[in-house]
């Protein structure tokens, strides 16, 4: 019933969205067993190629693009655009990686494909220094600005235990599909930044969460709006003095994505790669508890490409 | 005759060109200021003299000597061309439309004004010299009386475009200014606008330093208006126009001193008795001759700005203006070195508020004390300083704060970070939080294990004091994370860079 149920929160909280999203799920429903594959994976772990050719592996196991962007639909893409450094400091997602989705979601039919965080540097050089904004752009996304409060909509989260309420930005609120892609990297106070945490860039007021159980929160907004798909880019990994780094000496090259639609499980399989125990990480045990996700690897079917 | 006024179409073209110019330097953010300072401030008489005091000769601070060898040939042509100040007067004047009459010299008064604004300039206060230099006062209009106005009606039409779907454009975040300098600079508006009113342009005549030290140069200017006093029939059609207040049609006399050089009058004389040619050709009784009391004076004058010049690094070592604010000291921007240099060369032209991406960079009325009014600081509670960015240094007209390459400000330290352990959550509310040390630049601010948890801990050696930690630290009501401003800048040691953890993952691990 868990599908269902994240159906019905869907529709509570945005009414316009609602009807499409109803669609889009319901055919994601018929497509995991019609698929000419067989059964579908709920996860796909990629290693050693370029990030958007490691995409392009994990999206073919999962059916396409397709199966996730329907014609005329709008999508949001949420990298990780958080510092004013650039691509090699593995602070920020792989620009390439960003870009190679917004090419795909239009392959699929997209009416229009938007990409914002919500940064932690001045916004502008930051979309600027990460390239995320050049290639993104190359493909034609539109750059949302998330700078202002005046961009983000009060939205309830469903059993919030710390956070009951969050202001949410417009472009998730108004787009028909949510693509999130983190990438993962060391974190002072949250261990490690993965799918659960890059939500941590569609809120305004970030403070309130820092304030009040940062773990508690996370896992409070992982039932909020869940992404359509989740796109973990570990090609470079900073493994110390996260989320920001000082040096280039803080990143590791690991050549390695993790794709799932269930942030749960894309989040314990990136810690797992990172090297941590994912039992270790509050988060994403509170998550799993509260069945947001699974994350007994060996339940989900697991498709392993190496390029 | 109309058709015949060349001099004054130029002045009006050229008034025009620099207004637009100016609207763009003190309204664009960032890209442009950096380069319209270079351009529009280099030749802006007051600030680039202070620049020149401050760094010294250079072709960056050399803008006032052209501007003294223009007044010295044309007269105070700098007054109604490229003053902003004097621009927005003639806007003022030009809407008005008031019949002028002459105005008296008050030359005890405006000579004494002067003198003291020299003194108290001497004795390290900006207040007087920053209020009245006109280039700073116009930029502390624009930023804060223009630009939130202009940015309203932008930001509202940019929401009708995000509104139909179009991101293309961005809205710009507004300035939360001091309300007392916002009221203040507002006063100073009204008061030029009644002054325009009733006055004309007396300010320049009167109040303005740049505007009386120039006219001590124009009094023995080459070129001037002259009257002819064979020809005059004193019909006082000249006095009527003239926004100075310098035409004394009784006595038929032009006081060269105090003409701004806007050649309104030109055309006005019904017997063509005004021209504008050499000084020695026309009449000797044209001008408003010196007497030896004026000449006295006018050594004192000068030899005090020559103490100004020389006096300078005397006052470096004076003791530290009095702060009002909890802070022992402020923040004051990369580059102005410390609080004294910074507040003894700052004019409070708001330009690097104006081009602070961050808004860190905020005015106050009072937080340097006497030292200076309107003059900014860096306050952590509205943004903080990004470790990538040195546009404030770039855009300081005086020198203020100098230009200092990135990498030489990522070791300056401007502050020095501070924690309050019995604020911060880890230790209050014994939950995860590590905000501070997230959005350290440098890791000044690390966590370590504390029960189960990380907690913060600072390592001041290496801060720079940006200030992104008291930032977003979210503690309520007060801060756990704070920088105490540098009194004097310092440099920061360079953080250690650990060895990388390499890691050969062959497989998948589960």
């Amino acid at each position: 019933m868990d599908r269902r149920e994240f159906l019905k929160k869907l529709f509570t909280y945005t009414a316009t969205a609602g009807t499409t999203l109803l669609l889009g799920g319901a055919e994601k429903l018929f497509s995991r067993d019609t698929n000419a594959r067989g059964l579908q994976p709920d996860l796909v772990a990629v290693k050693g190629g370029e990030a958007e050719d490691m995409f392009d592996a994990g999206m073919k196991a999962l059916g396409g693009m397709g199966s996730f962007v329907k014609k005329g639909q709008t999508v949001a893409v949420k990298p990780n655009i958080g510092w004013d450094v650039s691509p090699e400091l593995g602070a920020n997602t792989n620009p390439k990686l960003v870009g190679r989705i917004v090419k795909r979601c239009y392959e699929a039919g997209a009416k229009k494909v938007i990409v914002f965080d919500h940064t932690c540097n001045y916004w502008k050089n930051t979309y600027k220094s990460s390239a995320i904004e050049y290639y993104a752009k190359q493909e034609k996304a539109q750059m949302a600005p998330a700078h202002l409060e005046g961009y983000y909509q009060n939205v309830t989260v469903p059993d919030g235990k710390e956070l009951k309420q969050a202001k949410v930005h417009e472009a998730i609120l108004s787009s028909d599909v949510f693509i999130n892609v983190p990438v993962l990297k060391d974190h002072g106070s949250a261990r490690l930044t993965s799918s659960m945490k890059n939500l941590m860039g569609i809120v305004w007021d970030r403070g309130y969460w820092h304030r009040n159980d940062l773990h508690q929160c996370i896992a409070d907004f992982a039932a909020c709006r869940k992404p359509d798909l989740n796109v973990v880019d570990a090609y470079r990994v900073m493994l110390g003095n996260g989320p920001r780094g000082v040096s280039a000496s803080d990143v590791t090259l690991m050549k390695t994505q993790i794709i799932s639609r269930d942030m749960v499980a894309a989040d314990t399989a990136a810690a797992k790669v990172f090297g941590v125990e994912p039992s270790g990480i509050e988060y994403i045990r509170i998550a799993a508890a509260r069945k947001l996700g699974e994350m007994d690897l060996n339940k989900l079917n697991i498709e392993r490409i190496t390029l | 005759m109309k058709d015949r006024n060349i001099l004054k179409r130029i002045r009006i073209i050229l008034s025009l060109f620099m207004s637009l110019l100016f609207i763009v330097l003190f309204l664009d953010i960032g890209s442009f200021s950096s380069l319209g300072v270079k351009v529009l401030a280099w030749f802006q008489a007051g600030t680039s003299f202070l620049k020149f005091l401050t760094l010294g000769i250079g072709f960056g601070s050399c803008g006032f000597i052209l501007v003294f060898f223009l007044t010295f040939l044309f007269g105070r042509v700098y007054c109604s061309g490229f003053c902003p100040f004097g621009l927005l007067q003639d806007l003022f004047v030009f809407l008005f439309k008031r019949k002028l009459k002459y105005i008296k010299p008050y030359n005890g008064f405006r000579y004494l004004f002067l003198v003291i604004i020299i003194v108290s300039v001497l004795s390290g206060s900006m207040i007087l010299f920053g209020l009245f230099e006109p280039f700073s006062a116009s930029g502390r209009i624009s930023v804060n009386l223009v630009k939130p106005v202009l940015l309203s009606v932008h930001n509202s039409f940019i929401s009708f475009l995000e509104y139909r779907g179009i991101y293309d454009f961005d809205k710009i975040s507004l300035h939360l200014l001091d309300p007392g300098v916002l009221f203040l600079t507002f006063l100073f508006f009204i008061g030029i606008g009644i002054l325009c009113f009733f006055f004309s342009r007396l300010y320049c005549n009167l109040l303005c330093p740049v505007g009386i030290s120039l006219g001590l140069i124009s009094r023995y200017s080459l070129f001037r208006i002259k009257i002819e006093k064979e020809r005059c029939t004193g019909c006082g059609a000249c006095e009527k126009i003239c926004k100075a207040g310098c035409i004394d049609n009784r006595n038929r006399k032009i006081d060269p001193d105090r003409c701004v050089a806007c050649f309104n009058c030109l055309d006005r004389c019904p017997v063509a008795a005004l021209t504008y040619g050499r000084a020695s050709s026309g009449l000797k009784t044209a001008g408003n001759g010196l007497d030896a009391s004026r000449r006295g004076f006018l050594i004192f004058l000068f030899s005090s700005l020559l103490l100004l010049f020389k006096s300078f690094p005397l006052w470096a070592g004076q003791a530290l203006p009095f702060l009002k604010i909890r802070k022992k000291y402020p923040v004051t921007p990369p580059g102005s070195q410390g609080i004294s240099r910074f507040t003894r060369h700052c004019t409070g032209c708001h330009l690097c508020v104006n081009a602070c991406p961050t808004r860190v960079i905020t005015p106050s009325l009072f937080s340097y004390g006497t030292s200076g009014l309107f003059q900014p600081h860096l306050d952590y509670s509205r943004g903080f300083c990004e470790y990538e960015c040195n546009l404030c240094s770039r855009v300081c007209p005086t020198g203020a704060i100098q230009p200092i390459p990135l990498e030489k400000k990522k070791q300056t330290q401007i502050g020095n970070v501070n924690l309050v352990k019995q604020n911060c959550i880890v230790y209050t509310s014994r939950t995860e939080c590590g905000a501070c040390s997230e959005h350290c630049p440098t890791k000044a601010v690390f966590l370590v294990p504390y029960k189960g948890l990380f907690g913060p801990e600072i390592n001041p050696q290496i801060c720079i004091g940006c200030g992104a930690c008291e930032n977003v630290c979210p503690t309520l009501p007060y801060k756990a994370i704070y920088v105490e401003g540098n009194p004097v800048h310092r440099r920061s040691l360079k953080p250690a860079e650990k060895k990388k953890r390499t890691k050969i993952n062959t497989g998948f691990p589960f």
